[in-house]
C-alpha cells in the first residue's frame, strides 16, 4: 500500500495529470476574471483547495449549456500535490550524475518557485497610500478590506484608533475585547449598499439607528450584491450597537460611502469623545511621508503620459530619519520592509497615490528564476550537443 | 533539379531588388507634384515627428481600410493590362494615400467626392437608406445624413464594452468622419482657401485696428466696429483651426511642442509677423490650386529647406528615413516572398526528392535580410526595442520563426524548416497587416511601459518563446498533412520532423519559462508583486505549463512520435490564445485592446488546429497515405 503511493506520487504521470489540470484552472480562471475581477478569481481558483467553474450565463448559448460545469483541484491542491510529486520523484529517480544535473537544478528552481508562490499568498500584503501634496501620512489602506474604527479623540495630540478588521465584520457579531474601550455588536452588515436620500425613496425601509447620521432619518440604503469587477467600488455598510459593559449607548448607522463627504459622527461617553466609522482598512507605520511635489510628462503635444512623479520625505522620528526619495514609473522606493509604487497620480488636485507592498518573500522568485533558467540552459544545451555528435557519427 | 531551382532562386533575389531599388528611385516630376517630396514634410502628431506621408497611410487605412485610393471605376488588373497591351491609357484614378491627402487639403471640394468612407454594417447602410451593394461613400454623400448619424451616435451605449454591433459601427463611422474633417483642416481653413493668396496679408492688416477697436470697447469708450468684427472673425477662425487640426506643422524655436498653423497664426497677432513655414505652406497651396506645378515644387524644395534648417539633423533624418521606409514597405516585400517561398518548396518536393541546396537558404537569407532591416529601422524610428506594441510582436513572431527556420534549414537541408518558418513569417506578417489598421504603428508607449530595459528583455524573450512553439506547432501540421494526405512522410522526413519539433519545444520553453519569470520580474520592480494573476501573465503561464506539459508526456513514454506532433499543434491554439486572447478579454494591466472581429478569426483559428488534431487523431496511421513508409521505418 505504501509502496503504491509512493509509486504514485513519484510518477511522471503524475506530473502531467497535475500539469494538465493546472493548464485548465488557469484558463478557466482566466475567464472567469471577466466577471468577478482578477482579486477574486485569484482567491476563488489560485488560492484554493477545491473549485468548480460553471458555464456563464453571459455566454453563447448558456439556456442550454447553463448545467456545464466542471469541478477542479484549486491552486493549493494543484501546487501542494506537485510540491510533493517532484520531491518523492527525485528521489525515487534521480541519480546524482552530470546528465540529470540540469533537470535537478530545473526543478529545485519549481519548487522554490512554487514555495514562493506559497509565500506570497499568505504573506504579501498590498495597500494603497495617498498624498495630498504638502501634507503628510503614516497609513496606508487597504484595496478590499474594511474595519470599524473606534476612534478616542480626547487627546488633541494623538488619536487613540480601535479597530474591527474586516474577518470579524458579519450581522450578529458581538466583539468585546479587554482592549476596547467600549463592546461593539453588529447588528447588520452587507458587504455592498447604495444611498439615496429619504426625500426620493419615501417608502424605502426606515434606518434602524437612533444616533448618528442614521438617526437623521435624511438617508436611506438599499443592500447590494458585492461586484469585484474593475471600477467599481463597493460600500460596506453596517448598523452597530455600542455596548459599555450592560450599558447600551445607542445604534449607529456605519459605512464607507459615509466615510468619504460626510461629516464624522462623533459621540461623548464618560468624558471622552469617540468617533465611530466604517472604512478602508488602515495599516499605520511609525513613520510619515511627506509629498513635497508631483510631476506628470506628457509626449509633446499630446494628452499621453510619458512618465508621473513623486518628491517625497521620509520622516522616522523613533530612528532619526528625515531623507528625500523620488518616485517615479518603474522606480519604487523600499524602505522599512514595505515598497512604494507609483500608482495613480491627479495632478489637478495634487494628489499622487502610492501601491504599498510588504512581501517580505520577493527575493525567493529572483533565485528560483535564476535556477530553472541555468537548469534548462544545461539541460538542452547537453541534448543540442549529443544531437550534434550524433550527426556527425552518421 | 537543382539547376533549375539555383537558376529561380537568383532570378527571384534580382527581382526583388530591383523592385525595392525603384520604389526607391525618385521619379521625374516636370509637370507633375512631387509627391515624394510633399510625403517627406515633417509634421508633429501623437507626440512624435512623422512624415506627412505617415500621416496619410494612418488615416486613409482607418477611413477606408486600404493605403491607396481606387475609385469605383478602376479597371481590374486583366483590364489594365489589356489597355497596356493595346497602347490605351489607364484612367488615372488610382491615388497614393499623400496624393489623397493633398486633395483634401488644398482641395477638399474635389475631395469629398471621392467615395473613401468603407462602411460595412448593413443596418448602417439602411439608416441612410443605402443599398449593399456597394462599400465605398463619399463625403458628399455622407453630408445629407450627418444629422442622422449624430443623432444615433447620441444614443449609444456609453460603455464602450457593451455596445452592439450596430453602435460600434455607428460610433466607429462617427469618429472617422469626425479624423477626415479634422485632416482637412490640417493646414488651412478648407472654407477660406478661395481667397488663400490675400489671406494673410488682409489678416495683419485688421491686427491692429482690431486690437485697438478692442481696448477701446474694453474701456468703455467709442470703437470701430467694424474693425473688431473682422479681426474677430480671423481671429474666430483660427481659434477653430488650432482645435480642430490633427497635427502640427511649424516648429517651434523654444519648445519640443510644435504648433499647428491655426496657433502659430493667433500668435502672429503678438509679432505682427506671420511664421516663415506658413508663409512657405500659403505658396505651396496657392501653386496647387493654380495647377502650376513646376512652381509648387519649387516652393516645395524651399519649404524642405526651411525645415531642414530649424530642425535637429537626427530628427530631420528620422523623418526622411521613415518616408523611405513607407515607400519600400519592406513588410509587404517579406509578406510576398514568404508566400512564394512556401509555393517554391511545394513545387521542388512535387519534383524532386534530393535535398535542398544553398540557393534556397540564399533566397530565404535575402528575405530575412529584408524584414531584420525593416525591424532595424522601426527600433531607430521609435528609439526602442523592436517589440513594443501587438503590431511590432507580429512583425517580430514572424522575424524570430524565420531566424529559427534558417537554423533548422541549415542543419536539415530538407526545406521543412524553411518552408514552415516561411508560412510563420507570412502569417504573422499578414496578422501585422490587419492590426495596422487601427493607426500609428509607431505609437508613444503609455507610462508604464516606458522602460527600454524590460522591453528588450521581457517582451523580447516571450515574443521569442511565441515564435518557437508556432514554429513547432506549423511543423506539426506538416506532418499531419504530410502523413494523411501525401506519400512524402518518409523515415526520414519523419525523423527530422520529430528532432525539429522536440528541438523547438526545448527552445519554446526555455524562452517562454525566461520570458515570463523576467516579466514577473519587472512587475515586481514596477507594481510591488511578481505574480499577479493578470491575464497576460496567466497566458504566459500556460505557454510554459503546455511545453513542460508536452516535454514531460514524450520523456514518461506518454506520447509517442505522432501524439508529440499532435500536442505541438495544441501549442499553436495555446500561444495564440496567449498572444491575442488574453488581450480580448479586457481586464488586468496588459489590456491594451479590445478585438471584435480579431475575435473571431481567433476562434476559427483555434477551430482548425482543433480539427487538424482531430484528423491526426481519429484516422488511425495505417491508413494514412504514408502508413507504408510509417510502417516501415519503425
Amino acid at each position: 500500500m505504501l509502496s503504491l503511493v509512493y509509486r504514485v506520487l513519484s510518477s511522471m504521470h503524475l506530473t502531467v495529470i497535475l500539469i494538465t489540470f493546472s493548464i485548465l484552472l488557469v484558463f478557466l480562471g482566466t475567464l472567469e476574471q471577466v466577471h468577478i475581477g482578477i482579486h477574486e478569481a485569484q482567491k476563488k481558483y489560485f488560492e484554493s483547495f477545491f473549485v468548480i467553474w460553471k458555464y456563464p450565463p453571459t455566454w453563447y448559448a448558456s439556456s442550454v449549456l447553463f448545467w456545464l460545469s466542471i469541478p477542479l483541484p484549486g491552486g493549493f491542491s494543484l501546487g501542494g500535490t506537485l510540491v510533493l510529486n517532484l520531491t518523492i520523484s527525485h528521489f525515487r529517480y534521480f541519480k546524482s550524475s552530470w546528465k540529470n544535473l540540469g533537470i535537478s537544478i530545473t526543478h529545485f528552481g519549481v519548487l522554490l518557485l512554487l514555495i514562493s508562490g506559497f509565500a506570497v499568498s499568505f504573506y504579501q500584503r498590498e495597500s494603497i497610500m495617498s498624498i495630498e501634496k504638502g501634507k503628510s501620512k503614516n497609513y496606508s489602506e487597504s484595496f478590499y478590506n474594511h474595519e470599524i474604527a473606534l476612534i478616542d479623540k480626547s487627546d488633541p495630540m494623538k488619536d487613540q484608533v480601535y479597530s474591527i478588521s474586516s474577518d470579524s465584520l458579519e450581522s450578529g457579531n458581538a466583539i468585546s475585547d479587554p482592549s476596547l474601550p467600549l463592546s461593539i455588536e453588529i447588528k447588520q452588515y452587507h458587504p455592498h449598499a447604495v444611498f439615496g436620500s429619504r426625500e426620493k425613496n419615501p417608502n424605502a425601509t426606515s434606518i434602524k439607528a437612533n444616533r448618528g447620521l442614521g438617526a437623521q432619518q435624511k438617508l436611506v440604503f438599499f443592500p447590494k450584491q458585492p461586484s469585484y469587477a474593475e471600477d467599481h467600488i463597493n460600500w460596506p455598510t453596517a448598523i452597530v450597537s455600542l455596548w459599555d459593559k450592560d450599558k447600551k449607548l445607542g445604534t449607529w448607522l456605519i459605512s464607507s460611502f459615509l466615510d468619504q463627504g460626510f461629516p464624522p459622527q462623533t459621540f461623548t461617553h464618560q468624558g471622552k469623545t469617540y468617533q465611530i466609522t466604517l472604512r478602508s482598512q488602515r495599516f499605520y507605520e511609525p513613520y510619515e511621508i511627506y509629498l513635497d511635489d508631483i510631476a506628470h510628462d506628457k509626449y509633446p503635444g499630446t494628452e499621453i503620459a510619458k512618465n508621473f512623479s513623486s518628491n517625497i520625505r521620509i520622516q522616522n522620528k523613533d530612528l532619526g530619519v528625515n531623507r528625500k526619495a523620488l518616485v517615479y514609473m518603474n522606480h519604487p522606493l523600499r524602505y522599512e520592509g514595505l515598497t512604494y509604487y507609483q500608482h495613480q497620480m491627479d495632478s489637478n488636485k495634487g494628489v499622487t497615490v502610492f501601491q504599498v507592498v510588504r512581501n517580505p518573500s520577493w527575493l525567493l522568485p529572483y533565485l528560483s528564476v535564476a535556477l530553472v533558467g541555468v537548469g534548462l540552459v544545461l539541460q538542452f544545451s547537453s541534448h543540442l550537443f549529443r544531437f550534434g555528435r550524433r550527426r556527425k557519427v552518421l | 533539379m537543382k539547376k533549375v531551382s539555383s537558376i529561380a532562386s537568383f532570378l527571384l533575389i534580382i527581382v526583388t531588388i530591383a523592385v525595392i531599388a525603384r520604389s526607391l528611385k525618385p521619379a521625374k516630376y516636370q509637370n507633375k507634384i512631387d509627391y515624394s517630396l510633399l510625403g517627406g514634410m515633417p509634421v508633429q502628431a501623437d507626440g512624435r515627428l512623422k512624415p506627412l506621408d505617415t500621416i496619410a497611410r494612418n488615416n486613409l487605412v482607418l477611413i477606408s481600410g486600404k493605403s491607396t485610393y481606387k475609385d469605383e471605376n478602376y479597371p481590374g488588373l486583366l483590364l489594365q493590362l489589356y489597355r497596356l497591351a493595346m497602347g490605351l491609357e489607364n484612367p488615372k484614378i488610382k491615388l497614393t494615400a499623400i496624393e489623397w491627402l493633398t486633395t483634401l487639403i488644398f482641395d477638399p471640394i474635389t475631395a469629398d467626392k471621392m467615395k473613401v468612407f468603407r462602411i460595412d454594417h448593413p443596418d448602417v447602410l439602411g439608416l441612410f437608406d443605402w443599398k449593399q451593394d456597394r462599400k465605398y461613400f463619399s463625403m458628399e454623400e455622407l453630408i445629407p445624413h450627418l444629422g442622422t448619424l449624430e443623432s444615433q451616435q447620441e444614443q449609444i451605449n456609453s460603455e464602450p464594452k457593451l455596445r452592439t454591433s450596430f453602435e460600434k459601427a455607428i460610433n466607429q463611422l462617427y469618429q472617422v468622419i469626425s479624423r477626415y474633417r479634422a485632416l482637412s483642416f490640417g493646414i488651412f481653413d478648407p472654407n477660406s482657401l478661395d481667397g488663400i493668396e490675400t489671406e494673410f496679408e488682409s489678416y495683419l492688416s485688421c491686427v491692429i485696428p482690431g486690437l485697438k477697436a478692442y481696448d477701446a470697447q474694453s474701456q468703455n469708450k467709442p470703437f470701430d466696429s467694424d474693425a473688431l468684427r473682422s479681426f474677430a472673425s480671423y481671429a474666430e477662425r483660427y481659434l477653430r483651426l488650432s482645435r480642430l487640426a490633427l497635427f502640427a506643422v511649424v516648429p517651434s524655436k523654444d519648445s519640443s511642442d510644435w504648433n499647428n498653423t491655426g496657433e502659430s497664426l493667433l500668435r502672429s497677432a503678438k509679432v505682427l509677423q506671420i511664421d516663415p513655414v506658413v508663409l512657405a505652406w500659403q505658396k505651396v497651396a496657392v501653386s496647387y490650386r493654380n495647377q502650376n506645378y513646376a512652381t509648387m515644387n519649387q516652393n516645395l524644395l524651399a519649404l524642405k529647406r526651411h525645415y531642414q534648417k530649424n530642425m535637429s539633423e537626427k530628427d530631420f533624418s528620422h523623418v526622411t528615413l521613415e518616408q523611405r521606409f513607407n515607400m519600400v514597405s519592406p513588410f509587404t516585400v517579406c509578406l510576398i516572398l514568404y508566400l512564394v517561398i512556401f509555393l517554391a518548396v511545394l513545387l521542388y518536393w512535387l519534383f524532386s526528392k534530393e535535398k535542398t541546396n544553398r540557393s534556397f537558404l540564399l533566397v530565404l537569407g535575402t528575405v530575412f535580410l529584408i524584414h531584420t532591416a525593416g525591424l532595424v529601422i522601426r527600433m531607430i524610428l521609435s528609439g526602442r526595442p523592436p517589440v513594443t506594441n501587438l503590431y511590432s510582436s507580429a512583425i517580430f513572431v514572424g522575424w524570430a520563426a524565420i531566424l529559427l527556420g534558417i537554423i533548422l534549414e541549415w542543419i536539415f537541408r530538407n526545406g521543412i524548416g524553411g518552408a514552415t518558418a516561411a508560412v510563420v513569417g507570412f502569417l504573422s506578417l499578414l496578422i501585422a497587416r490587419y492590426l495596422e489598421l487601427s493607426g500609428d504603428t509607431l505609437e508613444m508607449l503609455q507610462a508604464v511601459l516606458d522602460t527600454n530595459f524590460w522591453l528588450a528583455t521581457h517582451v523580447v524573450v516571450i515574443t521569442m518563446g511565441y515564435s518557437a512553439v508556432f514554429l513547432g506547432g506549423f511543423l506539426g501540421l506538416f506532418y499531419v498533412f504530410l502523413g494523411v494526405f501525401t506519400r512524402r512522410l518518409d523515415s526520414r522526413f519523419r525523423q527530422s520532423l520529430n528532432r525539429m519539433v522536440y528541438g523547438t519545444t526545448c527552445f519554446g520553453l526555455l524562452f517562454s519559462f525566461v520570458g515570463t519569470m523576467l516579466g514577473g520580474i519587472w512587475a515586481d520592480q514596477s507594481w510591488g508583486r511578481f505574480w499577479g494573476w493578470d491575464p497576460k501573465e496567466n497566458g504566459a503561464l500556460l505557454l510554459v505549463l503546455w511545453g513542460a506539459l508536452m516535454l514531460h508526456a514524450r520523456w514518461g513514454g506518454m506520447v509517442k512520435e505522432k501524439g508529440f506532433m499532435l500536442l505541438a499543434i495544441g501549442g499553436n491554439i495555446i500561444t495564440a490564445w496567449s498572444w491575442f486572447g488574453t488581450n480580448m478579454l479586457g481586464v488586468g494591466l496588459h489590456a491594451y485592446g479590445f478585438m471584435d472581429k480579431a475575435f473571431i478569426a481567433l476562434l476559427t483559428f483555434v477551430f482548425s488546429q482543433m480539427l487538424v488534431i482531430g484528423l491526426g487523431v481519429m484516422i488511425p496511421r495505417n491508413q494514412w497515405k504514408s502508413s507504408n513508409l510509417v510502417n516501415s521505418s519503425k
